[in-house]
């Protein structure tokens, strides 16, 4: 920004963080970014991000940012929190979207019942399955979850549940449609 | 994949059958010979008949959990050479309650399963082998 003080010229920076709070965004601002995308996000919202700066007169105004984290939420994205890069065997994907479902609406009950143990117990077996098959961002959500249940934090835990389902059935959706030929095979049978 | 690993012969014991298939399908595509058990009862009997090289162990399982498994594993003549690796979900929480009897090779957050376990495998692996 220093260097474009005196000139008309103008590079937009957009900032890519995984801190979706209102706070982080005036913090980017103050740096002198022109906006940001709060992972996860999908390629439509970083083409849509991009879009909104490339091409402009680069003397022009930059836009109002917009609050991203917030249009990001009305989205359902396709499945954010999966690595596109893991790969897994069939068996595991037919483990996990047959197990897993079962998993979460376990977990939803004992936190209902306020089940201490056995929410802890279910929230550790999910976390595991979702960093199975590459959903760490959501087995992270998990983890929090459970530390939070350990401390009797069973508010925040209940709040969290619906965006928990919803990137968990997009986490679902998105491994039912996964081709064949992006699952490796197994090399060997069961021991 | 190295050759060493086509040899090592690996026990993965976790009752989840999602997280034993990942550990299984992950050494599997590495090249070690991969076999599972969904609880720690009858462990041993096994081990000894299938002269295991490896034996990977989720900490928290109902019945008999990992670590007291691992602290069995260790008083046992017959296992001297086998490799310990433990897997555990929270670490820090988890891992403040194993005794010093426990004494795993390595120890593997789940979350690093995918990048750390073959290493953590191998390592351990080769330091009893090399103890020999």
């Amino acid at each position: 920004r220093r260097r474009e003080q005196g000139s008309s010229r103008h590079i937009p920076i957009i900032a890519v963080t995984a801190h979706a709070l209102d706070g982080e965004k005036a913090h980017v601002l103050d740096a002198g970014m022109d906006d940001y995308i709060a992972k996860p996000f999908t390629p439509a919202i970083l083409e849509r991000t991009l879009l909104r700066w490339i091409g402009k007169p680069k003397t022009s105004l930059p836009p109002p940012l917009q609050p991203l984290a917030a249009a990001q939420q009305s989205i359902r994205p396709a499945a954010p929190d999966l690595d596109p890069d893991v790969e897994c065997s069939p068996k595991l994907l037919e483990l996990f979207t047959r197990l897993a479902p079962g998993q979460l609406e376990e977990l939803r009950g004992k936190v209902a019942a306020r089940d201490a143990e056995a929410a802890r117990a279910q929230a550790h077996k999910l976390k595991g399955g979702l960093y199975a098959v590459g959903a760490g961002p959501l087995a992270t959500l998990i983890e929090e979850q459970r530390s939070a249940i350990a401390k009797g934090e069973w508010e925040p835990v209940e709040a969290k549940l619906e965006e928990i389902q919803l990137r968990f059935d997009a986490v679902i959706k998105a491994l039912s449609q996964a081709p064949a030929n992006q699952t490796q095979k197994t090399a060997s049978g069961e021991a | 994949m190295s050759q060493s690993s086509q040899t090592i012969h690996v026990l993965v014991i976790d009752d989840d059958e999602i997280a034993r298939e990942y550990m299984c399908d992950v050494l599997r595509k590495a090249g070690f010979n991969v076999e599972d058990m969904p609880s720690s009862i009858g462990v041993t009997n096994r081990l000894v008949r299938d002269r295991c090289d490896v034996v990977v162990i989720d900490v928290m399982m109902p019945a008999i959990r990992g670590d007291k498994l691992a602290g069995l594993l260790r008083k046992n003549s017959q296992l001297k050479e086998l490799a310990v690796v433990m897997v555990s979900g929270a670490p820090r929480e988890e891992l403040e309650q194993l005794g010093p009897e426990i004494d795993p090779d390595r120890v593997v957050n789940k979350g690093n399963v995918r990048t750390k376990l073959v290493d953590a495998v191998v390592s351990a692996y080769r330091e009893r082998a090399t103890a020999k």
